[in-house]
């Protein structure tokens, strides 16, 4: 059973379009959660939150017992700070939020975790990255948390998921809003799979542009540590990093190419704290002191061919014209031997006939 | 008096005879030309005149009609002005004795008298042929084209004079028969596929295409050199034998883009319609139902650069023509059927800047933006597309270079042995090529043994396929066992085929 200020909460959770700042005044503003409905708190009510907002909340108050069935009927659960069922680690962070909406396995809350942050339109490099980092973090049983965007976050949920590990993703719209719309397939995945998706905005809520960063700090909030591979200048996982930094989480960035804008902010930031480099997803399971058990690779026999182009992908990734040349086989048998190569996941294809290990 | 001309004009690729009547009588001087004419065939009245004065006849001052028979078909083009030119130098008895009827008379004066090429004679000759006429009179520039067809007499003069002097008995020599082979030789593509650097994927897949009758669609950032390719394919494609050729020509001449010194089309059509082109003219219409370039590349190949950039509704009227190798322009006033019989190579950039998984290159465009540009190829469009290939513009001075490059002309030689093995496997099911295959025919000769359907079920999982192309990769898989020689498709020809999805593997 909902408390009477749980109840309340949710009340002012359910608010749209409320900002942080307004709604933190308010609470700070009573003593006791349940005097914001007292006849001697109106006024107050209406000259922090607006008319509009204050007329919007006592709504929601008259009704409450509505939107808890809807929730209910969406199988979209929420926790309070003042439960105790409130993620402990949120619980430190400056202006955490009041109530949490949650669907999925909730028992990820609780769990290890990790943050993968990162551009929305990642290079090449930094793709691989967040996809090889997340797979490692999910098998070494850590939580993967993530922002559910384009980009870096969608390839660390995907990643997850692949190796059946567990990711949570952290909307900037209500729960019930897949944005951005291509991802449906992968909000989808999320559940099935035991992930937890995971919102401080009510059913219904727009992605609106300051929700972003509010996001944000529930991303590293939830996390240990916050891993990013790769970001440009003025971007939105530099204001995640420094909301880590004072959040106290562990950073881990790795290093990218210099020439590329794409990587200037992570790489400017490395500048300053160098300790956060990583090389390897080894690196930061170290680093957060990760237990985990080291897995022997299935031992795949390789012809004479196939070694040739696995070794020489060793280095670097390959156009199909300088394996033809390594290997000396005609098209049609190079074409054989690297799609075998690439469905049992030793390969992988990228544009422009480019081959890499995977 | 009245006299009575042969002519022919054209319905689509089909001529139709037209009986040129003129009549002169008493009455004021006036000219009435009858029998549903157009602006271009009507204006033949000052032609003719000033034709008919400047060769040194006399204009009758009388009341002229003009019938063009049947009454009730829309005449188009100034092909008539010789037969009205005739009539009228017949009618007033200008021309001595009645040779004239023997003939068929075609051609455009200009108002010096000289005879003027009309488009589309071929077609003519040939219908007019068939249906048992013998003798023609067309103009000089209009020769070569009608040197190709044997059986029949034709003279081929400059002038109207010439042609009067010839009505009344003077000595004309008919338009030797030339021949197709040696024109053949004479005129080849000044391309080879020998200039291609590298690439090796791209021409290994061009192959397959040509050999299974395949349309491929090429991905690559500007400049990869996708056009050079598709421009290098019609060499590779077996020889035109001269009824194709003859086909082709029909097309082209009625199009009237045909070379009249060549008088024949030699080469495999490569047509490259711009990307702003409209529906009647990429399928075929207008209002003198004219031929598009899917059939101006019947026989040959259509190329559509930037394949996205079209317009939606261009690309969905392709459908058919692909699928029934023909097109039929319907107009209110006539229903014409081309052919279209072509192989469709398209082209396009991985999204609109070119950038999109490049390995130096940054993408600047949004995944709505890469959404938008790819979903304009709709899945029923995608669907006749067999092949999908990826071509890269990396600098092949980096690579140590491999000797030559195969020739055309090897590469053609290949094709022919492969083509034959198709002709002989579906002698009984009407079809020539592997990419003609129904889904019953799939099922006959696309036989898959455990492994390629282990190996199939793998890629659908591993590779995120769509199951829609399955069908796709068995003929696929089918032309590369043919190319093999092998009878029965092996796993190794499946895993190539699954190569060819780039499409489906760069977007899902």
């Amino acid at each position: 059973m909902r408390t009477f200020e749980d109840k309340i909460l949710l009340a002012l959770a359910c608010v749209q379009e409320l900002g942080l700042k307004k709604k933190t005044s308010l609470l700070e503003s009573v003593n006791d959660v349940h005097e914001l409905v007292s006849q001697g708190a109106k006024e107050t009510v209406k000259s922090v939150l607006g008319d509009e907002a204050a007329s919007e909340f006592f709504d929601c108050v008259a009704r409450i017992d509505d939107i808890v069935k809807e929730l209910e009927a969406k199988q979209v659960n929420f926790v309070t700070f003042l439960d105790d069922d409130y993620p402990e680690r949120l619980f430190d962070i400056y202006e955490r939020p009041q109530v949490l909406f949650f669907k999925g396995n909730k028992e990820l809350l609780h769990k290890d975790s990790i943050a993968v942050v990162g551009t929305r339109k990642p290079t090449r490099y930094g793709a691989k990255i967040a996809d090889e980092f997340a797979r490692e973090f999910a098998s070494a049983g850590l939580v993967v948390v993530s922002g559910f965007a384009r980009g870096v976050d969608s390839t660390a949920h995907k990643a997850c998921l692949s190796v059946d590990g567990e990711t949570i993703a952290v909307f900037a719209c209500g729960i019930d809003v897949c944005y951005p719309a291509e991802n449906k397939g992968l909000y989808d995945a999320i559940l099935a799979k035991g992930g937890l998706l995971v919102s401080e905005y009510p059913l219904g809520a727009k992605p609106l542009q300051y929700h972003f960063p509010d996001r944000n700090r529930i991303i590293s909030g939830l996390a240990r540590g916050v891993f990013l591979p790769e970001a440009a200048k003025n971007s939105g996982s530099l204001i995640t990093m420094r909301l880590a930094i004072e959040q106290g989480k562990d950073i881990f960035i790795t290093p990218g190419n210099i020439f590329m804008e794409e990587a200037a902010g992570s790489n400017e930031l490395l500048k300053e704290m160098p300790h956060a480099m990583v090389f390897s997803a080894e690196d930061v399971l170290d680093a957060m002191r990760v237990n985990r058990e080291v897995r022997e690779k299935e031992p795949v026999e390789l012809d004479f061919a196939e070694t040739q182009i696995v070794d020489a992908l060793h280095d670097d990734e390959l156009h199909f014209e300088e394996l033809l040349d390594i290997t000396g086989l005609t098209v049609s048998e190079l074409t054989n031997t690297l799609i075998n190569l690439e469905l049992n996941g030793i390969i992988q294809q990228l544009s422009g006939n480019y081959y890499t290990l995977a | 008096m009245l006299a009575k001309v042969k002519s022919y004009a054209l319905d689509g690729l089909t001529g139709y005879a037209v009986d040129v009547e003129v009549d002169i009588n008493n009455g004021l001087p006036g000219y009435e030309l009858v029998g549903l004419a157009s602006t271009a065939t009507k204006e033949s009245k000052e032609r003719v005149r000033s034709a008919v004065k400047n060769s040194g006849y006399f204009y009758p001052t009388k009341r002229l009609t003009v019938n063009l028979a049947p009454a009730d078909t829309k005449k188009e083009g100034p092909s008539f002005d010789l037969p009205i030119a005739v009539g009228i130098l017949a009618a007033s008895a200008q021309i001595e004795g009645k040779r004239y009827k023997d003939f068929v008379f075609v051609g455009e004066l200009s108002l010096d008298g000289k005879l003027r090429h009309v488009n589309g004679i071929m077609p003519i000759l040939i219908s007019a042929m068939q249906n048992g006429e013998r003798k023609f009179v067309i103009a000089k520039d209009n020769e070569r084209e009608a040197s190709f067809i044997d059986g029949i007499e034709v003279y081929a003069l400059e002038t109207l004079r010439e042609v009067v002097d010839f009505l009344q008995g003077a000595e004309a020599k008919p338009v030797e028969t030339s021949s197709y082979q040696s024109t053949c030789q004479n005129h080849g593509y000044g391309i080879d596929f020998a200039d291609v650097k590298g690439q090796t994927v791209a021409k290994r897949a061009l192959e397959i295409a040509v050999a299974g009758g395949h349309n491929v669609l090429m991905i690559g950032p500007p400049g990869a050199g996708k056009t050079m390719l598709a421009k290098c394919v019609p060499t590779i494609m077996p020889e035109m034998t001269f009824d194709e050729a003859v086909d082709v020509t029909k097309v082209h001449s009625v199009a009237g883009i045909l070379d009249s010194g060549v008088g024949i089309v030699t080469t495999r059509p490569f047509r490259t319609p711009h990307h702003t082109t409209t529906v009647p003219a990429l399928i075929g219409g207008g209002a003198k139902s004219k031929p598009g370039e899917v059939s101006l590349a019947n026989h040959g190949v259509l190329f559509l650069d930037e394949m996205p950039e079209y317009s939606r509704h261009a690309l969905e009227t392709l459908r058919q023509p692909l699928e029934d190798r023909k097109v039929t322009v319907s107009r209110v006033a006539q229903s014409v059927e081309y052919p279209a019989n072509f192989m469709l190579i398209a082209s396009m950039n991985p999204c609109p800047c070119g950038n999109f998984g490049s390995k130096t290159q940054i993408c600047r465009c949004t995944p709505v933006q890469i959404h938008n540009y790819v979903s304009k190829l709709s899945g029923p469009l995608m669907d006749r597309i067999d092949l999908q290939i990826e071509v890269d513009n990396i600098s092949y001075d980096e690579f140590r270079s491999r000797g030559e490059a195969e020739t055309s002309a090897v590469i053609k030689a290949r094709i022919n042995k492969v083509r034959d093995i198709q002709r002989k496997r579906f002698e009984a099911d009407g079809i020539l090529t592997n990419a003609e295959m129904s889904t019953a025919q799939i099922n006959k000769y696309c036989k898959i043994d455990k492994d390629c359907e282990r190996l199939l079920a793998k890629a659908f999982e591993r590779l995120n396929l769509s199951a829609r192309g399955t069908t796709r990769i068995l003929k696929v898989a089918r032309t590369i066992a043919d190319m093999d020689g092998e009878e029965n498709i092996q796993a190794k020809h499946i895993a190539e085929a699954i190569q060819y999805r780039g499409l489906d593997r760069k977007y899902n």
